[in-house]
């Protein structure tokens, strides 16, 4: 749903399944993401948008990845059309606006799953609060337990809502007292206020929810 | 996960270590079962500052068994494969022991015995009846992105991450596996879903169209993804929170 909102977050959906040259030495080509069954072509503006729609590393951890803060980026990296392209990618459900704390949220987390493409490198002596996922000696993103458990999990349940409801059910069953990890508002808010920290390097992605 | 052998080294199929071969050695390996590793590595726990790792946690299905040493973590991940010899030799007990001994890891026979019993690794032999068991007992889930093919090389599509070379390229079925597999609730399914796929294409054969023979084709593809970790295999998914759940 697009909104004008500056609040609204703004998230990239789909499995990058990457370049298609057809033929040999030819730079004829397009990219292709994958959402659910479906697989979408993408141009090289639209892709260069969906990309960035996932975040940039020098991202300032306080700012939010909205439409506006996607959009200065689409301008800098010199992409016309900005504003159309986006648009566009939205129309096409390869990008979706949501706002944490409001019922467009839980819609949000109803309608997708939280997938990850990395291995989970655990935590460290050192830092023993602190989990990180990445490849083989290559961590690449840090996060809290709440968050690594979500990442751990979250992609059995056929929805991200389903997820962070049985999260918090294992989260009261076993005693802790947190709210951030007994109320499944409160822990979606907060996955979905850093998911762009997870996204930005390819460490999950947001699919489509199952059926059941 | 370390990988003492490996190094975690990048094979990205355009070259690197030449394959290794082994003579034959006693009995015959060719009909052995295959070895594969089973669950999503969650790394190490340490449950205190500047204390010891208490194990290393795998995610199965809804379960998170243990791996309790570095013994067991070190064979977990040669059950992956070793990429500089698993296009030449049958990854098995024998060749998983082998690479062991020539690692200097100990007790390799009897920690395998372990992460049996563990479900950490399944054995299947290709071709029987005992594959189609297993094909319908597991489902394989992707890992990393696609990085597609490039006019230089349009024939070998390379998965991996934004910003580093692909830590592997494949032929476009294996690259179909890694992108569509995870789809289906078990391999059987997914074989059964590419095959139909397959027959509604032009130029198809019973090497693509038949389940049983793209079975097959998916046991060679999951050596490939699973020993760059591009994919691994979980148990088939049972509803949320069951008997025993580990969430």
């Amino acid at each position: 749903m697009a909104t004008d909102d500056d609040s609204a977050l703004l998230f990239p959906i789909g499995h990058c399944i990457g370049a298609y040259y057809d033929l040999p030495n030819s730079d004829d080509h397009f990219f292709q993401v994958r959402v659910g069954p479906d697989i979408i072509r993408l141009d090289d503006e639209k892709f260069a948008v969906w990309s960035l729609a996932h975040g940039i590393p020098n991202r300032p951890p306080d700012q939010p990845w909205n439409r506006k803060t996607v959009l200065t980026a689409v301008r800098r990296a010199g992409i016309g059309m900005a504003e159309q392209v986006l648009e566009g990618l939205i129309k096409d459900y390869l990008l979706v606006e949501t706002t944490p704390g409001t019922d467009s949220a839980v819609d949000f987390a109803r309608r997708h799953r939280l997938m990850p493409l990395m291995l989970g490198l655990g935590n460290t002596s050192e830092e023993p609060r602190l989990y990180s996922v990445g490849m083989v000696g290559m961590p690449v993103v840090s996060m809290s337990s709440m968050a690594y458990d979500l990442y751990e999990w979250a992609h059995m349940d056929a929805n991200l809502w389903l997820a962070c409801q049985g999260a918090a059910a294992t989260a009261v069953r076993v005693g802790i007292e947190d709210r951030l990890a007994t109320d499944p508002l409160l822990m979606l808010d907060a996955l979905l206020g850093t998911l762009h920290a997870l996204l930005s390097p390819n460490a999950a992605y947001l699919d489509t929810r199952l059926a059941n | 996960m370390s990988n003492p052998v490996d190094n975690g080294s990048v094979n990205n199929g355009a070259g690197g270590a030449a394959p290794e071969t082994r003579p034959a050695n006693g009995n015959d390996d060719s009909q052995a079962p295959l070895v594969f590793p089973v669950g999503h590595y969650m790394g190490p726990f340490y449950p205190t500052r500047n204390g010891p790792a208490k194990h290393h946690i795998v995610r199965v299905g809804w379960k998170t068994p243990k791996l309790p040493d570095e013994g067991h973590v070190d064979i977990w991940a040669l059950a992956h494969g070793l990429p500089n010899r698993t296009d030449t030799v049958r990854w098995t007990r024998r060749a998983i022991i082998e690479a062991a001994d020539d690692a200097d890891m100990p007790d390799a026979a009897s920690i395998l015995d372990s992460l049996a019993g563990l479900g950490l690794i399944v054995e299947v032999t290709p071709g029987t009846e005992q594959a189609r068991e297993f094909a319908e007992s597991y489902r394989l889930q992707s890992l990393l992105i696609g990085l597609g093919n490039s006019p230089e090389d349009p024939v070998l599509d390379g998965i991996g991450l934004v910003g580093i070379p692909p830590v592997v390229k494949v032929r476009p079925r294996v690259f179909e596996i890694w992108q569509w597999a995870h789809l289906w609730p078990t391999v059987w399914a997914a074989c059964e879903g590419l095959a139909y796929v397959a027959s509604q294409g032009e130029n198809s054969s019973p090497e693509t169209t038949d389940p049983e023979q793209v079975l097959d084709l998916v046991f060679d593809a999951m050596r490939t993804l699973i020993s760059h970790n591009a994919a691994y295999l979980d148990l088939t998914k049972t509803p949320a929170g069951g008997a025993g759940s580990s969430r």
